[in-house]
């Protein structure tokens, strides 16, 4: 199976008791493991663990650790897709700077989410041509909502 | 003396918490408030009696509610009304826990609490006065010289603040702090203040009856920041010698005096690394950051503030620091993703033991955007600095929290970093916190979770008793 660790896949596979994990860059490792309880064991010693999956991926704990590790096929829903802007995280459109046809340059303001108050500017990573505006000023955005589409 | 016998808290999450643990351990019957969303939240649990309002911030639902449950006083907690004159002159013939609405109003202005402070002989940052037109704001801008900090007159909490280090982003600066200040506050109009830098923000806590009683129990070290949203604090500041210490609280203490002020304040001072310091603002309630506090002077603040209500002359020895306490903020942020706020449902929550944790969340909890991003935070208390900074490191490494991206892991680094096992930080500069690539260990417990059958663990489910191949 393949999950996502910050936006890079990586593969997983577990046969009997043997864990092998192939990096993004190709490189595998494998390692023996068992589990007790709440406990994983392997050559290496043995850690406490918690896990817990909800519809995009895994949590997972271990001392000192948190991660989200996601399912791959999230990969297509990735926060910033090459042309279309994607809403950051859940909030407000306080304001939106661009119309359908404007021509923007990279790093320009292309509209501004509110969320807790606190306001972040949604700017366009590359040149080019607002192809379509899916939001409007006062909307409710959700994380990943594609608010411009570029071209 | 004015007695009474019941407290209508006008507040939700962990301050309502807070505030009702001292009131149970008075004898004071806790009134709590929700709106219809908070209907099951942790809070009520805390509270003797709890009764429904429209919102946090309608002080005529509130004030209904205290009266249908024939309350005496009311406590604001922090945030919400808490630093609202016209919610304090709305209480009547009910007690409001905290400052007078005129001290209110005067230190909720930036503008009115610089001129304050001068007055009472304490610096100021360099800066200006209150302003409404932008070109007037620029031209200010160019008197003092970059970098700056704009402010909303009626701001805090950091909204409708911004810093601006050239003439590049001057005018976006101004027009989204406006907008922020307008939003927030009703109230658009800014101030200019050169930001100094390198600095220290240093707190001191103040405490005054209606007697004429005014004590500072030292301070508060709250340099970590992110977007003028406070991260670490501790007690006392690394950077802050008795000598130091003795001319802050004495400045504290001149300002609360000379201006009237009676109940809990806080006055932000900048330090600078010579040990000079400038006034920057009063806040006139309890602080988020109170509980370091608390560890090293013994004293429990919300006590006070209901003594000082209660119209009783207070009487504190001096209280030096004992031991170290420091405080880390848990917020709902993803720090891989420029610490924006997350949103969701809590999977799975265990605390940590050997530390106070004030908080008012449980499993399955929904993280809204509505309001503040702060979860809780993790209080640890040790003789000295660098035994609280392992006991908070420990506890926060300890702490499972699934569900909602938070700074948990972060927070555990923030203490590891050599800056910080130092105490050599300032406010503009966060100390960076290296990424490590997932173990073998990170990769065999997400194989546990996900090839669980559904069946077996559904979202809810710890996997914690579940072997794989069983």
């Amino acid at each position: 199976m393949r999950l996502l660790w910050r936006g890079r896949p990586y593969e997983l596979r577990l046969a009997g008791h043997r864990l092998t994990v192939v990096d993004p860059g190709g490189a595998a490792r494998t390692v023996e493991i068992e589990y007790d309880g709440d406990v994983i064991r392997t050559h290496d010693g043995s850690v406490r663990f918690r896990a817990v999956r909800d519809r995009g991926g895994v949590w997972v704990w271990l001392p000192g650790r948190i991660e989200y590790l996601e399912y791959a096929k999230s990969e297509s829903v990735a926060l910033s897709g090459r042309d279309e802007i994607r809403s950051p995280m859940t909030g407000r459109v306080v304001a939106l700077a661009v119309k359908s046809g404007d021509v923007v340059q990279a790093g320009q303001v292309l509209a501004v989410v509110a969320a807790m108050k606190m306001e972040f500017r949604i700017e366009a990573p590359h040149d080019g041509t607002v192809q379509q505006v899916r939001c409007r000023e006062g909307d409710l955005v959700e994380l990943g909502h594609v608010m411009v589409e570029l071209r | 003396m004015v007695d009474f016998r019941s407290v209508l808290i006008a507040n939700r999450g962990e301050v309502a918490v807070r505030v009702a643990r001292t009131l149970r351990e008075m004898g004071l019957r806790s009134v709590g408030v929700f709106t219809p969303p908070d209907r099951r939240a942790v809070h009520l649990d805390s509270c003797d009696d709890t009764v429904e309002i429209d919102s946090y911030l309608n002080s005529a639902s509130i004030l209904a509610a205290a009266r249908r449950t024939s309350t005496q006083a009311i406590h604001p907690g922090w945030g919400f009304l808490s630093q609202s004159p016209e919610f304090a002159e709305s209480c009547g013939q009910m007690v409001f826990v905290g400052p007078t609405p005129a001290s209110m109003r005067l230190m909720g202005n930036k503008d009115e609490s610089r001129r304050a402070a001068e007055r009472a002989g304490v610096p100021v940052v360099p800066g200006t006065g209150a302003m409404d037109r932008p070109e007037e704001i620029v031209a200010a801008v160019r008197h003092l010289g970059f970098p700056v900090m704009l402010k909303a007159v009626a701001g805090g909490g950091g909204k409708g603040m911004r810093r601006v280090e050239g003439p590049d982003g001057l005018d976006g600066a101004i027009e989204s702090a406006r907008r922020e200040a307008e939003s927030s506050f009703g109230d658009g109009r800014l101030l200019v203040e050169r930001a100094l830098s390198p600095v220290r923000h240093v707190e001191i806590q103040v405490i005054a009856d209606v007697h004429g009683g005014v004590y500072a129990l030292g301070e508060r070290e709250c340099s970590l920041q992110r977007r003028f949203q406070k991260i670490v604090e501790e007690a006392p500041s690394p950077a802050v010698s008795p000598e130091i210490r003795a001319q802050l609280q004495e400045a504290a203490c001149r300002l609360a005096r000379a201006s009237g002020y009676t109940n809990a304040g806080t006055v932000e001072f900048l330090l600078r690394p010579d040990g000079s310091f400038c006034f920057l603002e009063m806040n006139t309630r309890l602080q988020v950051e109170h509980p370091v506090t608390e560890c090293v002077t013994g004293v429990d603040l919300v006590r006070l503030q209901i003594e000082v209500a209660q119209g009783r002359k207070l009487s504190l020895p001096e209280l030096p620091p004992r031991g170290h306490a420091i405080e880390a903020r848990l917020y709902a942020e993803n720090p891989e993703a420029g610490f924006l706020p997350t949103s969701g449902r809590v999977l799975a929550l265990e605390w940590p033991t050997g530390v106070r944790i004030d908080h008012a969340l449980r499993p399955g909890a929904d993280i809204t955007p509505d309001f503040d991003p702060m979860l809780g935070k993790i209080i640890a208390w040790a003789p000295d600095r660098e035994q609280a900074r392992r006991r908070l490191a420990q506890a926060l490494r300890e702490t499972v929290f699934l569900g909602v991206r938070t700074n948990l892991t972060w927070l555990a680094g923030l203490l590891e970093t050599p800056e910080f096992v130092r105490g050599e930080f300032v406010t503009d500069r966060l100390p960076e916190v290296p990424a490590e690539e997932p173990t073998m260990f990170v990769w065999a417990a997400a194989t546990a979770a996900k090839s669980a059958s559904r069946g077996r663990t559904g979202a809810w489910d710890s996997l914690g008793r579940w072997r794989v191949g069983e």
